[in-house]
């Protein structure tokens, strides 16, 4: 039975949705896996909600569900990695579009690969600041981590990616 | 080229995942989130296997069947062949007793039951040879009976012995022809 702080929390929750897809979508790297992802998350979080004791720390909480959802997830599809071809709404998008935008794709399409391509720590923390827009603070408590731990670990997440995306622009000319 | 590496700055690389998040959430935005959710939680609270509590349940009533099996086949196994025949045993023996060929009042032997028709001859000798033989047999354990207590069996003599043998011999032999399908007559 439904209590009314169960349904109270619920509500809590719905309201941290773009939060968790967005993180979701980090990790997954195509929105139609972010939404599944999000779903899975959200069904998680409300068959656990019982052991909500902190309403305080519900978004905490739900983004660590998110991250630990999207982790294995990406466990359970690493051996399709290799055939697995990710396909992205600008990626359907006739190619009729104007010429800054099919750059801006490519770009897009290189930030996908840079990102895929991080160690698993790196990736967390770029995922979880760039697209989830947590803070160090609440990374760190999400991962467990110290603040500078995040810090440094987020600077050499950067600057992989931006080297990533420079040596295929180079490439390209 | 120096102006394309600065294209690829932080400030680049954020507007890009900004970019990234705007066509995502467009079409996060263009679902049903919730109902997406509510729908996914039916069913799998709807399609969850019993708990395993409700399966414990039948555990006693399960190892109850169990133990009367076990304690039904010891007893069969531990049931003599002196001791009385099981209940469906005598029924059958009842039933087949109210048969006209198998009626045997305790006493009487082998009677053809009045107004009987349809019988054949043979059958008829064989009835016969059936009543005589026992009586005779009867008569002849009367005879030959050991006493009680002496625990000694009586001789008999070569022609008793043979009288047994060839008394035996008919019975068997109308048994034979009563059941039709022996090649010995």
């Amino acid at each position: 039975m439904e209590t009314e702080e169960t349904a109270r929390l619920r509500e809590q929750m719905m309201s941290y949705q773009e939060d968790v897809f967005r993180i979701c979508l980090g990790f997954s790297r195509n929105p139609w896996d972010a939404e599944d992802l999000s779903q899975e998350v959200y069904l998680k979080a409300f068959l656990k909600i019982a052991t909500v004791h902190k309403p305080d720390a519900l978004r905490a909480w739900l983004l660590r569900i998110a991250r630990n959802t999207c982790l294995d997830h990406q466990k359970k599809r690493r051996l399709f990695r290799l055939f697995q071809r990710s396909l992205t709404p600008s990626d359907v998008r006739a190619a009729s579009d104007q010429p800054e935008r099919v750059q801006t794709r490519e770009r897009l399409a290189e930030l996908k690969e840079a990102v895929r391509r991080l160690p698993g720590r790196q990736r967390e923390v770029f995922v979880l600041r760039e697209y989830g827009h947590l803070s160090y603070a609440e990374i760190a408590e999400t991962l467990g981590l110290k603040e500078g731990t995040v810090m440094s670990r987020l600077n050499r997440a950067r600057s992989a990616v931006l080297d990533f995306m420079r040596e295929a622009n180079d490439e390209k000319r | 080229m120096k102006n394309d590496n600065k294209d690829l700055d932080q400030e680049i690389l954020s507007a890009l995942i900004r970019q990234e998040e705007e066509d995502a959430l467009a079409f996060f935005r263009s679902k049903n989130f919730r109902d997406g959710v509510e729908r996914r939680l039916k069913e799998r609270v709807g399609g969850k296997k019993p708990a395993i509590r409700s399966q414990i349940r039948f555990v006693p009533v399960l190892t109850g069947v169990l133990i009367v099996a076990i304690a039904g086949i010891l007893l069969l196994i531990q049931r003599g062949p002196g001791t009385a025949p099981p209940p469906e045993f005598k029924a059958l023996a009842s039933a087949l007793g109210q048969l006209p060929g198998f009626s045997h009042p305790p006493g009487q032997g082998w009677t053809v039951p009045q107004g009987q028709t349809g019988t054949s001859r043979l059958a008829e000798s064989v009835r016969r040879t059936l009543v005589t033989a026992e009586q005779t047999k009867r008569d002849e354990e009367q005879h030959i009976s050991i006493p009680a207590g002496t625990g000694k069996v009586p001789r008999l003599s070569l022609d008793q012995k043979m009288e047994i043998l060839f008394k035996e011999r008919a019975i068997e032999r109308a048994l034979l022809l009563f059941k039709g399908d022996s090649k010995e007559v």
